[in-house]
């Protein structure tokens, strides 16, 4: 048994039952309509020291600590990437959710990670063909807001030199025609992942995205594709 | 450095073993005259829970489960950082938040003496009082069974 070290340990949700009720509706929305980004609000989830969420995220995102509180309790394994490892994350984790947490990401049904550190080299459980719910469930955090594109041009006016960053498009269950979203640290390799995991499909990870205090959920249903920008658009004439 | 960790540890079980069997009205009484009350944040709310007691016959049989307990916890952090935990049998929450934050402060040394002294020891003697009344109470009605050696 490890000592707790006091200064590393955040406050956890004010109201444990009301709160992780209404931040699981609000997972369930992003897994239903994947490629939405939705929004934990600061005054809702306010913790026991009566601050909201966000205060204590330093390496680890406002969301990923919301979605620890929620989703995590004593019958889960998880595995946690050396960056979320090494922090503070570790210990709450520990403390508020009593899960078990495994060095082998195999057996991990949760994992954490940061979006620099998602590659292949770390396997997850993907289901089998009997019971193809017992897969892994990734997080991954990036750094970097993730928007859903309806716009091109005013997304293009607004945030300049954002047009070169990795546009994926989203269709299947949950979307009515295609979604686009824009996550700029993806790269093509993370695009590569996630189009071998769909092909597994009914197997495969179910995949959140969060960063700040917003999550998307791209599920193992969903097909991802490189979106095509529009003729013209670059950032060399935006910039 | 093990073996002074031992005793930290061994007096922390004893003030946590008290004051979980205290009664709430001389906690309470202890709180209110204490002066400066110290500020603190919860790390944990109170919260409600089960825990399963396990036994053994005569203290040494196979363990058995003997049946689940409600079990009420609470951990506080105080301004310095020191953190305090209260787990008491039963479903006061203001319990357990009062032992969480004496024991906060318990591990305090500046509150640790005067504390052991005005809070911890009486509340200790009174516990045994009790307990040696009771047992009194119950060796009066004592009965010793023997087995006569059967003369074949």
């Amino acid at each position: 048994m490890q000592a707790v070290d006091s200064d590393r340990l955040w406050p956890a949700f004010n109201n444990p039952v009301a709160q992780s009720q209404q931040a699981f509706r609000l997972i369930l929305k992003a897994m239903s309509e994947p490629g939405v980004p939705v929004i934990f609000d600061d005054e809702q989830f306010t913790l026991s020291n009566g601050q909201p969420f966000t205060v204590y995220s330093g390496i680890v995102a406002g969301a990923s600590y919301v979605l620890a509180l929620t989703l995590l309790d004593q019958d889960v394994k998880v595995w946690l990437s050396p960056d979320m490892e090494r922090s503070a994350f570790s210990e709450n984790v520990r403390f508020h959710c009593g899960c078990q947490i495994v060095t082998d990401s195999e057996s991990a049904d949760f994992a954490w990670m940061s979006v620099d550190e998602w590659s292949t080299s770390s396997a997850y459980k993907m289901g089998s063909n009997e019971n193809p719910h017992q897969s892994a469930t990734l997080v991954i955090q990036c750094g970097n807001v993730i928007q859903c594109v309806d716009d091109w041009q005013a997304l293009a006016a607004g945030r300049p030199g954002m047009t070169d960053a990795l546009t994926l498009k989203l269709s299947g269950p949950g979307i009515k025609h295609t979604r686009e979203i824009m996550v700029p640290e993806l790269t093509v390799a993370h695009l590569q992942l996630l189009q071998a995991n769909h092909q597994l499909y009914p197997l495969g990870k179910d995949i959140l995205l969060t960063s700040n205090n917003s999550l998307v959920a791209l599920p193992r249903s969903t097909r991802v594709e490189l979106a095509d920008k529009p003729q013209g658009l670059t950032s060399a004439q935006v910039g | 450095m093990r073996n002074e960790d031992c005793e930290v540890n061994k007096e922390r079980r004893f003030w946590l073993s008290v004051l979980a069997r205290a009664h709430l009205r001389s906690l309470e009484a202890q709180w209110a005259t204490l002066e400066p009350k110290p500020e603190c944040r919860y790390l944990r709310t109170p919260e409600v829970g089960m825990a399963m007691v396990r036994g053994r016959i005569s203290g040494s049989g196979r363990p058995f489960n003997l049946g689940e307990v409600t079990v009420t916890r609470c951990t506080v952090q105080l301004n310095d950082g020191q953190i305090g935990c209260g787990f008491i049998q039963g479903r006061s929450k203001r319990h357990a938040e009062l032992v969480a934050k004496f024991d906060a402060l318990l591990q305090v040394i500046d509150y640790q003496k005067e504390l052991m002294e005005k809070l911890i020891q009486p509340m200790h003697r009174v516990w045994q009082a009790q307990q040696a009344r009771h047992k009194a109470e119950v060796s009066a009605t004592k009965v010793d069974f023997f087995t006569l050696l059967r003369g074949e």
